[in-house]
């Protein structure tokens, strides 16, 4: 089912990650992207993959709903790693010569690393953004990172309400395209075979309602709003001050500190590294 | 005895303009001293725009509406789909603004040609509604952070914010979902939440349009509820408008709206007894309303109206005790 | 009884193998009466919308089998596109399926899917347009200009356009006003008794259910709690609040006076069915 993917909802609770200001986790992701990309080797790799864990252990979200979440990027993952196992020409002697193929250990190393790359990216981002922050949090703390623009005229408010309210109406679109769907099933309506152009057109009895129905939603929900006093930033206060903490500050610093770490890991020269070490009892010692 | 109801009502709009000074049209608010919270004149709207816009299928004019709800009434409005009770609601949310015709709520005349932005504000935090549908009118994707939202609008300092969200939640007995997310609710718990970001507003009056249409008979019970535990101990002038006729028979009084007009005003009793007009206009009476008038239609002859059950076994049992 | 649905040993577990794991229907066993109206009552989370996407192949039971007219309906997974010609669905809110241009093409939906010829669409398209009552000039209306009421009826058109063995309703009243009620009900009751087909509605009014249904099922838990005629259903009042559901406030009243002493017999749990019970009572008792 559509509504089981897990990617970029919110999973409320009380831990200490979801206790950070979100302006704090959004910086540290932008860390965690950095950080991610200066991995590349064994000794960085294991280092970060073991910061991860604890980051998950921390912020109490269950190893399943971790799981589920990197499953839409599965394909991807396997297509990359593919690639880079057979596509990747090495120094030594290839492991597999078989006709045209050759596999070297270089390859299929780099095909680890990417994919240990992607999937770090993925979960620390969705960890520190969409599990633990709920989307108003996001948006409110992307307000106020942004807010200096406010002074040359951008309208960051409206834009951090309108993201808001994307959120919050994408799962209720998800439930609806279900029913819009079974509903045209059960007239006799078929998705999945046929030419890609009949199956491009088997989608109007979809896309039609959904798009008729977004409107009325979106026309009841200014409506809603409007009745709620609503008027954009005029006078608004808001339930949830964004506060810098001790919390957000030892974060910042331990982040800074894993920053340097993995920085100072990956130059380590490779022959010497750990992951070296590791290649040549996994490939040459046997 | 329904035109009755309404010379009183008559008496009443002229006693007032008695009572109020000329001073009217200055610019100042005048607080109106009598129990008058939302007064309508000859309110009349047409959904009829310069592009040639007229009234859609669904959605339909007022005409000549004189309505007066005092203060802590609880009042059904009770109307066919398309009657234009919806409009009405509207209208004194300044939502929509009337083709002709006044609004007055607290006193303030709301129709009129300077009325600012920020008296339109004042309306809308005085004006709470509640609508139909329970997906449509939640913004947050966290339940307190929704009913927040009023507040925040207020522009109430923080620690007012969260009292008022833990009260209101409270109130509707949701505050064991405070961090939960909107779309996981059933349609009566996140009407509910809808109730108490209203609530969270302090509002004098709450209109309920069409709020337990969509909602399954459990949610509509507690929803409800609510209405009368906010009228009751919370004071707070409830209108609910409806279709449901065992809604509108809880209620102090009921206004039949038709074809935009109202053409019924009274107790739950008074309204009901006249069944057959009730269904000309496409509604129903409660059940112990439609068989009294049906044995009587056969000239059984029985004297007094049920609205409850108890009450229409015992006015049978009289008439019948004589067969036993 | 003459049976066309039977669902035997039916269990359905939503999201199995996930956190979310939910068992919505447990061991049901129930058969519907050809060419008879039957009521599905039961409280939301009673499983009677799960029972509903059962019957027409939409959800496939983790146990047990579902028979339309002695056939296994999963027999051949591939064909189930079939089934769903044979039982058709009206789901809850129908309206937000409707998406031609005009309100004929949409009728003409199901019919077209069907692989029909141009002259059966046509006959088919204004005969269920019949059954619902929309007339000539609608049909060729946008079915976003119409009022809620003809929107749900045109709906139900495009469902029955399919000349269905089996006609299911998921609250096909939802959020009408009465008299929207009695136009879609009485021209459901009406569509039964011309086509012969059988229908199943589901309903929270019990209103409705006494007034338009021979039989009722009721749910409760994720089983089938009680199932009967519709008079067996509604003599048992005790049954019903025992699992949070009421009989029509009549049912009540004609309740009351018996028990006050005032013998009455027939249809005692709708206006008119009292009403004619009191007369003739009165009748019994001056004779």
């Amino acid at each position: 089912m559509i509504s089981d993917i897990t990617l970029g909802q919110f999973f409320p609770g009380y831990s200490p990650l979801h206790k950070l200001d979100p302006r704090t986790k959004i910086i540290l992701a932008v860390l965690a992207i950095v950080t991610v990309f200066l991995a590349n080797n064994t000794a960085s790799f294991v280092f970060l993959t073991l910061i991860t864990l604890l980051l998950i252990s921390i912020s109490r979200i269950s190893l399943d709903v971790i799981i589920k979440g990197i499953k839409p990027i599965l394909f991807i993952l396997i297509f990359t790693s593919l690639l880079n196992i057979f596509m990747t020409e090495g120094r030594g002697e290839p492991l597999v010569d078989v006709w045209i193929i050759k596999i070297y250990t270089e390859g299929i190393v780099r095909a680890i690393f990417m994919a240990l790359r992607v999937t770090l990216l993925i979960v620390l981002t969705s960890m520190l953004l969409t599990y633990t922050t709920s989307p108003i949090a996001l948006t409110d703390g992307l307000e106020s990172l942004l807010s200096p623009l406010k002074r040359i005229g951008v309208p960051v408010h409206t834009f951090a309400m309108m993201m808001s309210i994307a959120l919050r109406f994408i799962p209720t679109l998800i439930e609806e395209t279900e029913k819009i769907m079974n509903a045209q099933k059960s007239r006799g309506a078929d998705f999945t075979s046929g030419s890609l152009i009949k199956r491009a057109r088997a989608l109007v009895p979809i896309l039609i309602p959904l798009i008729v129905s977004s409107f009325k939603r979106a026309e009841e929900l200014a409506t809603a709003m409007e009745s709620r006093c609503y008027r954009g930033d005029k006078n608004r206060t808001k339930l949830v001050k964004l506060e810098y903490r001790a919390r957000d500050l030892a974060f910042m610093a331990v982040s800074v500190l894993i920053l340097t770490a993995v920085a100072l890991l990956s130059t380590l020269p490779y022959s010497m590294s750990f992951s070296g070490l590791l290649l040549d009892i996994i490939f040459y010692k046997i | 005895m329904i035109s009755s109801y309404k010379k009183a009502h008559l008496s009443q709009i002229s006693y007032k303009y008695a009572a109020v000074p000329n001073g009217r049209k200055s610019k100042k608010t005048e607080k109106n001293m009598d129990n008058t919270l939302i007064r309508t004149e000859n309110l009349t709207f047409f959904y009829e725009g310069e592009d040639g816009f007229a009234d859609t299928a669904e959605q339909k004019g007022v005409k000549n509406i004189n309505l007066i709800v005092n203060r802590g009434e609880y009042v059904a409005i009770l109307g066919h789909n398309g009657s234009g009770k919806s409009t009405l609601a509207k209208l004194l949310n300044m939502i929509l603004s009337p083709t002709s015709g006044k609004i007055f709520i607290d006193g303030v005349d709301i129709t009129r040609e300077d009325f600012t932005e920020d008296g339109v504000f004042d309306v809308r935090r005085k004006v709470g509604m509640v609508f139909q549908n329970p997906d449509n009118q939640l913004v947050a994707t966290v339940v307190e952070e929704d009913v927040a939202f009023g507040p925040e609008n207020l522009g109430l300092p923080r620690e007012e914010i969260r009292r008022r969200v833990n009260s209101a939640l409270a109130k509707v007995k949701m505050t064991e979902y405070a961090r939960h997310a909107p779309h996981k609710l059933s349609g009566g718990q996140k009407q509910r939440v809808a109730i108490a970001g209203i609530i969270a507003m302090k509002p004098d009056v709450i209109i309920f349009d069409e709020s337990t249409a969509m909602l399954d008979p459990i949610g509509r019970r507690d929803v409800i509820d609510i209405m009368k535990e906010l009228n009751r101990n919370e004071k707070i002038t409830v209108i609910n408008i409806t279709h449901y006729m065992d809604e509108a028979a809880g209620a102090d009084r009921v206004v039949v709206i038709s074809e935009g007009e109202i053409v019924m005003d009274g107790t739950p009793r008074e309204v009901f007894s006249d069944v057959k007009r009730l269904h000309k206009m496409g509604l129903e009476a409660p059940q112990s309303s439609e068989l009294l008038t049906e044995l009587n239609s056969l000239g059984l002859g029985i004297q007094g109206e049920a609205l409850t059950c108890e009450e229409c076994v015992e006015l049978l049992l009289t008439k019948l005790d004589g067969h036993r | 009884m003459n049976e066309i649905l039977k669902l035997e040993n039916v269990s359905y577990i939503y999201g199995r193998g996930t956190p979310f794991e939910k068992l919505a229907l447990d061991n049901v066993t129930v058969s519907f009466e050809r060419g008879k109206i039957t009521g599905l009552i039961g409280h939301t989370g009673s499983g009677k919308s799960t029972l509903v996407n059962l019957l027409n192949g939409l959800y496939k039971p983790t146990e047990g089998r579902v028979f339309l007219d002695g056939e296994d309906i999963w027999t051949n997974p591939k064909e189930i596109h079939k089934i769903r010609y044979r039982v058709g669905l009206v789901m809850q809110y129908p309206e937000y399926q409707l998406f031609d241009e005009t309100v004929r093409e949409d009728i003409a939906f199901a019919p077209k899917n069907l692989g029909l010829s141009e002259d059966e669409i046509a006959e088919r398209v204004s005969e269920s347009a019949g059954f619902v009552g929309i007339g000539e000039d609608v049909l060729d209306k946008s079915p976003f200009d119409l009022s809620g009421g003809q929107k749900r009826r045109a709906a139900i058109a495009g469902i029955i356009a399919m000349r269905p063995e089996v006609l299911v309703l998921d609250e096909p009243a939802a959020g009408l006003d009465p008299r929207g009620r009695r136009e879609i009900l009485g021209g459901l009751r009406l569509y039964a008794e011309r086509s012969g087909a059988t229908v199943i509605l589901v309903s929270h009014s019990m209103e409705d259910m006494a007034h338009y249904c021979d039989n009722v099922v009721v749910m409760n838990s994720s089983r089938v709690y009680k199932s009967g005629t519709t008079a067996e259903i509604f003599s048992d009042p005790d049954a019903l609040s025992e699992v949070g559901l009421d009989v029509p406030a009549v049912a009540k009243i004609a309740r009351e006076l018996c028990r006050r002493g005032v013998n009455l017999t027939g249809t005692l749990y709708t206006v008119e069915g009292v009403r004619d019970a009191i007369i003739a009572y009165m009748k019994g008792g001056t004779a």
